[in-house]
């Protein structure tokens, strides 16, 4: 599979504290990949340096594997943060100098203002949008050179949940059309959602890379609950099902041992004579995987 | 680099500030150059005289002298068009617009070449339109209006360009430190106003030598204050040498501190 994107030991230091440390990464063509990682973990920092905005104090990194000037990023479409454009510009004008920037024909103004749903209001000064419309202005922007690679960063952050849900369709569609996409959130299940594959950062290190469709191949969590929680957790302590159990409010919660089937399980109780009032099978998700890494992370 | 400067414009065409201030500029040179006789007109009404000389016979608009006379005025009104390269810079960090430039795929140093090349454009039209106003006001006033007369010192024109980029330059590398639009005109007023012209009297009282390095009075030397020659004091009509290379020192000091904040900075 081609890669997109190859990092090399790239590292940002901002005084003594070091906000991304010796960084590996690769993206493949096509692939929808998730940046997680908890606030201040180095996320917008490699995005920066990855645009040109940051300069980094050692490492490397490689677009298209192929010659690196600021050229490559005409062919990212990227969107960081907040919407940044000329407040007292109309969005065509704005788009204007983005496309003069990018050296795209500005026939594709209309083109993009049409697809995020702002023709109509093209003429307006960016200062009269919404919070909404500025970030649909920024898509149109990201899209106007019909980028291989699209680039976001918290997309979503305060957007209404008609916007997030907007979001969340077009970067869908975005991939289905085969282009590369670079997430960064802090949002789990919107990665869960919409990524193919994640990686995790913590204090500016990757301390996990891998897909999200093999997070559910993991073992099974189970949360049960019983009119007799002594018994239920008696039969628990005792028995060799259970992994590990903790109580959590009136029921517990205990991850299944390797191998170990649901339906064994709840044979072993029925036979046992306890009482479910509660059974509930939680897949891992992201969220656990990503809490449990960090935890790992800590101790170590 | 065409392309560097048409970016410029497109990010300026509707900014009604860059327009009233360009106005401003534009309209007070003109006013002051026309004026020039009624201001002597007014003078001799009053009964002002120079031993015995009435002020209305000063030849302020001959081709001979209207060149360095228009020069220094158009500098000392520097401060409108330095606050359109504030505008055009601050802007950017304002908005941030400056970090999506480089994300869109814009260089550093493609940044700072539309940056410069809007500095460039600034002053040569500025030096346009003084050559404008001295052809008319010298076609309408001037005894003598052989193409020697008008060559003779239009090296002013060029040299007003010159010194208005050198101020530009500064201005930028003021903007660029600070960052915020209103503290950057603060700063560029009292140190213009204040600051340079009270450290050159003390210096110069003491070390004359010292006094002329400082920026702004090594750039305000390339065009030497013209009118004193009208009450017979020395006063050269010519750009110095050594006035120049002064003045075109600091230009390079500014020049690479801009280039220098653009290129290492994190955006």
């Amino acid at each position: 599979m081609e890669n997109v994107l190859e990092i090399n030991s790239l590292t940002k230091k901002f005084g003594k504290i070091t906000a991304v440390d010796s960084l590996d990464l690769t993206v493949e063509k096509g692939s929808v990949f998730g940046i997680l990682g908890p606030n201040g973990s180095g996320k917008s920092t490699t995005l920066g340096m990855l645009l040109g905005v940051v300069n980094p104090a050692s490492g490397s990194f490689k677009w298209f594997q192929g010659e690196q000037t600021h050229k490559v990023r005409r062919r990212i479409g990227a969107i960081l943060e907040s919407p940044c454009f000329y407040h007292y510009l109309s969005a065509e004008n704005n788009l204007k100098v983005v496309a003069e920037i990018k050296q795209v024909d500005t026939s594709r103004i209309d083109v993009v203002l049409d697809r995020v749903g702002l023709l109509s209001r093209k003429n307006d000064p960016f200062k009269n949008y919404s919070l909404g419309m500025k970030q649909r202005l920024a898509i149109a922007s990201a899209l106007l050179s019909n980028p291989e690679v699209m680039i976001l960063d918290e997309p979503t952050n305060g957007l209404d949940p008609q916007g997030i849900a907007d979001i969340r369709d077009l970067i869908i569609d975005l991939a289905n059309e085969g282009r590369t996409i670079i997430l960064a959130s802090h949002l789990l299940d919107e990665v869960q959602r919409i990524c193919t594959d994640f990686a995790v950062l913590r204090l500016g290190k990757k301390i996990f890379q891998g897909k999200v469709a093999d997070l559910d191949q993991d073992k099974t969590n189970v949360e049960v609950g019983s009119d007799d929680p002594e018994k239920l957790a008696a039969f628990l302590s005792d028995s060799h099902f259970a992994a590990s159990f903790r109580k959590e409010g009136s029921n517990f919660k205990l991850a299944l041992k390797p191998g170990i089937e649901i339906t064994d399980f709840h044979r072993a109780l029925i036979a046992s004579g306890i009482v479910l009032n509660r059974l509930q099978i939680n897949t891992n998700t992201l969220e656990q995987k990503f809490l449990q890494l960090l935890k790992s992370e800590s101790n170590a | 680099m065409l392309r560097l400067v048409k970016l410029e414009f497109l990010k300026l065409k509707t900014n009604r500030a860059f327009w009233i201030l360009l106005g401003i500029y534009f309209v007070a040179l003109l006013l002051i150059a026309f004026s020039g006789g009624a201001i002597l007109q007014y003078l001799e009404n009053q009964g002002v005289t120079y031993r015995g000389l009435s002020p209305v016979i000063l030849p302020i608009y001959d081709f001979e002298d209207i060149w360095q006379n228009l020069a220094w005025l158009g500098y000392f009104f520097k401060i409108f068009p330095a606050l359109l390269i504030i505008i055009s810079v601050t802007n950017e960090f304002q908005f941030k617009t400056h970090r999506q430039n480089i994300i869109d795929g814009l260089s550093r140093t493609e940044f700072f070449l539309s940056k410069l090349s809007f500095a460039i454009f600034l002053a040569l039209l500025s030096a346009l339109v003084i050559l404008i106003i001295g052809l008319i006001l010298g076609f309408l006033n001037a005894s003598d209006t052989s193409v020697d007369a008008i060559l003779y010192n239009a090296v002013f024109i060029p040299a007003h360009a010159y010194q208005l980029l050198l101020y530009f330059l500064f201005t930028m590398f003021l903007a660029l430190i600070i960052r915020k639009s209103a503290f950057t005109i603060m700063v560029l007023l009292i140190y213009t106003l204040m600051i340079e012209p009270i450290a050159a009297g003390i210096l110069g009282h003491f070390y004359p030598l010292i006094g002329s390095l400082l920026p702004l009075q090594a750039f305000s030397s390339i065009v030497a204050f013209p009118f004193t020659r009208y009450i017979l004091l020395e006063t050269p009509d010519y750009i110095g040498l050594v006035e120049f290379l002064k003045a075109t020192g600091w230009g390079f000091v500014f020049l690479f501190g801009i280039f220098w904040q653009l290129k290492r900075r994190d955006f």
